[in-house]
């Protein structure tokens, strides 16, 4: 008897803090959801593909987060989102193995998986280097940074973004990924080394 | 299957217990309850399983009875055995009906049905009938 | 708390990065309109799915609480086997408890100083 009547008024304070998360809730999502789906963008760089992982990492923080504090939402965002971009990965790499599996008899020309750095390497021998030129335009320059974005290879990037772009500290940097601070400073230092001179080459000076 | 294992086992035993098991014989019965339901005796290995339970229950404060209680506990006790399951149910319910009745009140209607009873087992010792016997 | 200091030119690669952040803001700033709406919709669906997870925490659900509730399937079947158990063993307990009141019912009137038969139709 003693606690069906005390859980009603329970019941009545939870009914109102779930609103009150609610609420939270979706604040949170509407200031992150636009960088969020850039990160998603650059790792994957397919529109549908990344609205598919920003909606399932939204929805694995509603159903599963979404009793938690406000403070502690972007860092479980960050998380749960990396998580799904790498489980994107995954899900990739697996299909490209069974279709290099069945495409196994054709003549391979690139018999080796698609390594972001070699095509860093590609542009640098080819394209001859741009002349430094002050009036290209924000958005050109944006369109760049992108572009040399969506070649880092994926660790680099994640980490690059969620240091310089979320601003985390090394130490939120490295949960997020799950690897050690070390680790994140060494990702972080060769994708702002290897953007500045990606940029460099397309005549972009930002330091 | 772990779980269904568990739930089978605790099923058993939630419904194991309270069940009991089969009826008990009447050799098996302790001397005190044997003395509370001697009238019995005869016809308990027959008794179902059920009325056995609840008449060992029954039976458990009889040693903590008066003399005179435990004459009229096993007085009573076979007529009561008698009784269908309805009978021993309506019983139940006037009993729990008169001791809600206020003690005063209660203990008129006792004197008057104590009267009536008198008058009966005087009517059936002298064998004359009610509407003859003259009240005088 | 930028202490890779045991690289070259560290400060000025710092300020490439925080320059290319803002142009990247910038350019999450600029989404097209189909996106934005697609991420709108994107959030409502979450909202609703924790709204639609909602009835089952209200009653039995805090913060301070939640570590009790079930998380995986496995718990799920594990908290409705309790449940039943619980059920189960109240059941006996009142059928137990029944059995007792009438037992002593049954005696009261076996030794009531008014004859049986009072009682019996």
């Amino acid at each position: 008897m003693l606690a069906i009547k005390n859980l009603l008024p329970f019941a009545l304070v939870q009914g109102a803090t779930e609103l009150a998360n609610r609420t939270e809730l979706s604040q949170f999502l509407s200031t992150v959801e636009r960088r969020a789906y850039k990160q998603a963008l650059y790792a994957v760089r397919n529109e549908h593909t990344a609205l598919d992982i920003m909606q399932d990492a939204m929805i694995k923080l509603t159903e599963k987060y979404g009793g938690k504090p406000a403070a502690e939402l972007p860092l479980l965002f960050q998380r749960i989102l990396q998580n799904t971009i790498r489980d994107y990965y995954r899900r990739q790499k697996v299909q490209n193995a069974r279709t290099t599996l069945f495409s196994s008899f054709a003549p391979k020309n690139e018999d080796v998986e698609y390594d972001p750095l070699d095509n860093l390497k590609d542009d640098e021998n080819q394209s001859a280097p741009a002349a430094p030129d002050e009036s290209l335009q924000q958005s050109q320059v944006i369109a760049l940074i992108e572009e040399a974005l969506g070649k880092l290879p994926p660790r680099q990037r994640e980490a690059f973004l969620l240091r310089y772009w979320e601003g985390l500290d090394t130490a939120e940097t490295a949960t997020v990924m799950g690897c050690t601070e070390g680790s994140v400073k060494t990702h972080c230092s060769r994708a702002a080394h290897a953007l500045a001179a990606s940029l460099k080459e397309k005549g972009v000076d930002l330091s | 299957m772990r779980n269904s294992t568990i739930t089978a086992f605790l099923l058993l035993c939630l419904i194991g217990t309270p069940a009991g098991a089969a009826t008990t014989p009447w050799r098996s019965l302790p001397p005190v309850q044997q003395e509370a339901l001697a009238p019995l005796s005869q016809q308990w290995d027959s008794l179902p399983e059920q009325q056995q339970h609840r008449l060992l229950k029954t039976a458990k404060r009889y040693p903590n009875l008066s003399p005179e209680q435990k004459k009229r506990f096993r007085d009573r006790l076979e007529a009561w055995s008698k009784l269908t399951p309805e009978q021993r149910n309506a019983a139940r319910e006037k009993y729990r009906a008169f001791s809600k009745v206020p003690a005063e009140k209660r203990e008129q209607v006792k004197q008057m049905i104590r009267q009536d009873q008198e008058v009966k087992t005087l009517q059936f010792a002298s064998g004359v009938p009610a509407a003859a016997s003259g009240r005088d | 708390m930028n202490t890779n200091t045991n690289l070259p030119n560290n400060d000025s690669r710092d300020i490439a990065a925080e320059h290319i952040a803002k142009l990247l803001t910038r350019a999450a700033q600029r989404l097209d309109d189909n996106t934005v709406a697609a991420l709108r919709r994107a959030r409502n669906v979450a909202l609703e799915r924790q709204s639609q997870s909602k009835p089952v925490f209200v009653l039995s659900a805090g913060h301070g609480m939640r570590w009790l509730m079930p998380h995986s399937a496995h718990q799920w079947v594990a908290t409705i086997i309790l449940l039943v158990a619980i059920l189960f063993g109240g059941l006996s307990y009142w059928q137990h408890a029944h059995e007792n009141a009438l037992a002593r019912l049954d005696t009261a009137i076996l030794i009531d100083d008014l004859p049986l038969e009072v009682f019996v139709d």
